[in-house]
């Protein structure tokens, strides 16, 4: 078999276990030889990682336009780098380093999918009846329990 | 009556005279700085005694005055206020809500409060004579805002057995927000407190150490508001409860967006350009608004203008970090971007 050539998208199906039995083999060896290997591996790894452990965001529908505006208003503070300097840094330094470009991408494609994908936040009908009685349940506990729980059997009208 | 507890009511009897009402005498007049004794008297009037009265509520919802009576039966610790569907039933640190056959637990006896500060914490207490009420002289206990000297709330106590017979909550001009005063007293003998539900549907919080992230539990709030609790009711709602040394306020915080149609009516107001609606209730005042995707309800037996306040200083103190920055930081941060 053909030495297999350095890739990501190799050792990120390495580490998926997408692999043929013999092109494993074959990595596993060149891994096992080369510490360019491992370190482009470990960088993979780590990338992989880091998108996995974004959290799936019950996102507003107007969720992502928040976050242009805000990455875009964002002026960074004397001495550090904001989101805006940043990206500019990112394209400077992303021939240099696409491990952490091809993770950048994944985490903002994390992002506009959960944006678009994940259902709309669920609507809420605030029990207002309901939480008035909870109150006043845990207020009458510290004060006078008649004047705290006077209300409860007067919220007709009021839902829930 | 617990003599123990209470050993110079047996000389105020002497100075009082003729004791008409509810039961054993309390102490005499007090001076001015008695006031928290007094308020402190009342909230636990309910444990010794044995009365049951008419209650009359009044409320002002968007400049009209509502008016509603309810009943109250105090036996032995045991309270019980309403009646029909919705009762209200206090015994020991349970309290029920319901009717015969459909109750629920709204709070179980192990998911106390923190202790709150005391009532002189944030108010200037005062005492005066106050009206007979229902049959009874009282003392009247006024709280005032600290800054303003305007009277904010009136405790009218009973004078010769420490129970509350009156409350009135005041706005800033001193006009009545709402009250819950008792119109007719009557003195029960030896009977039997109501007993606790056979079967309830349980419907108590559980206690948490924090609150999840998203959620918002700021140690203190508005105008001297402590955090007491923090839980989670079975639905899922987050509750957030805080105390001032008289008013309490809760937060009960929900993931979602609001369905503004499903608010009930009140008044819009705007916090920080929040929407935000104000819903008066007859014993509290209820305000609701969404942001960052928690929809929060706020309910609170203070006037409410403070009520008012302690959203402000929430919505304050969530816009500091917005959830588009916080996910800007998440998305950029690992990458060493921000």
């Amino acid at each position: 078999m053909t030495p297999p050539e350095l890739s990501e998208d190799l050792l990120s199906a390495y580490l998926d276990d997408e692999l043929d039995a013999e092109t494993r083999v074959a990595l596993d060896e060149r891994l096992a030889a080369s510490s360019e290997w491992r370190t482009v591996l470990a960088e993979v790894r780590a990338a992989r990682d880091a998108v996995r452990a974004l959290p799936r965001l019950n996102l507003a529908p107007d969720a992502w336009d928040r976050l242009v505006q805000a990455v875009a208003a964002d002026a960074p503070p004397p001495g550090r780098a904001g989101p805006a300097r940043a990206l500019l840094r990112l394209r400077r330094g992303a021939a240099s380093r696409p491990v952490r470009w091809v993770g950048a991408a994944a985490a903002a494609a994390a992002v506009v999918v959960a944006a678009l994908v994940l259902p709309t936040p669920a609507r809420i009908t605030p029990k207002v009846a309901t939480f008035n009685n909870e109150q006043s349940a845990r207020a009458s506990v510290a004060g006078d329990p008649v004047s705290a729980l006077a209300g409860v059997g007067l919220m007709h009208g009021l839902g829930r | 009556m617990n003599w123990v507890r209470w050993p110079a009511l047996g000389l105020a009897m002497l100075g009082v005279g003729v004791i008409v009402g509810l039961g054993p005498p309390a102490p005499a007049q007090p001076s001015s700085n008695d006031a928290e004794t007094l308020l402190h008297t009342a909230t636990t009037a309910a444990t010794h005694l044995s009365y049951s009265g008419v209650l009359t509520v009044e409320w002002s919802d968007r400049g009209q005055m509502h008016q509603a009576e309810t009943s109250a039966r105090i036996v032995d610790g045991v309270v019980e206020v309403g009646e029909g569907a919705q009762t209200a039933l206090s015994r020991g640190g349970q309290r029920w809500v319901g009717s015969a056959g459909n109750w629920a637990l709204m709070l179980g006896p192990d998911v106390p409060a923190a202790t709150p500060p005391r009532p002189d914490a944030n108010w200037n207490l005062q005492t005066q004579p106050g009206p007979v009420i229902a049959g009874q002289p009282t003392t009247d206990v006024v709280v005032s805002d600290r800054r303003t000297g305007t009277a904010r709330a009136r405790y009218f106590i009973d004078r010769t057995t420490g129970a509350l017979l009156r409350r009135e909550v005041l706005d800033p001009s001193g006009h009545l927000v709402r009250e819950v005063s008792f119109d007719q007293l009557v003195a029960l003998g030896s009977v039997a407190p109501p007993p606790p539900p056979s079967h309830a549907r349980r419907a108590e919080p559980s206690k948490l150490g924090s609150v999840p992230g998203g959620y918002d539990a700021p140690s203190t709030l508005g105008r001297g508001y402590r955090l007491l609790g923090r839980y989670r009711q079975p639905d899922g709602t987050v509750q957030v409860f805080y105390g001032d040394g008289l008013f309490t306020l809760s937060l009960f915080e929900q993931r979602g967006t609001l369905d503004w149609g499903s608010v009930p009516s009140g008044a819009t107001r705007r916090v920080d350009g929040v929407a935000a609606r104000l819903v008066a209730t007859p014993t509290t005042s209820a305000v609701v608004w969404d942001a960052r995707g928690v929809v929060i309800t706020c309910v609170s037996d203070a006037p409410p203008d403070q009520v008012m306040l302690a959203v402000q200083s929430l919505v304050d103190n969530a816009s500091s970090s917005s959830v588009a920055h916080d996910i800007a930081h998440f998305v950029l941060g690992p990458f060493g971007w921000n």
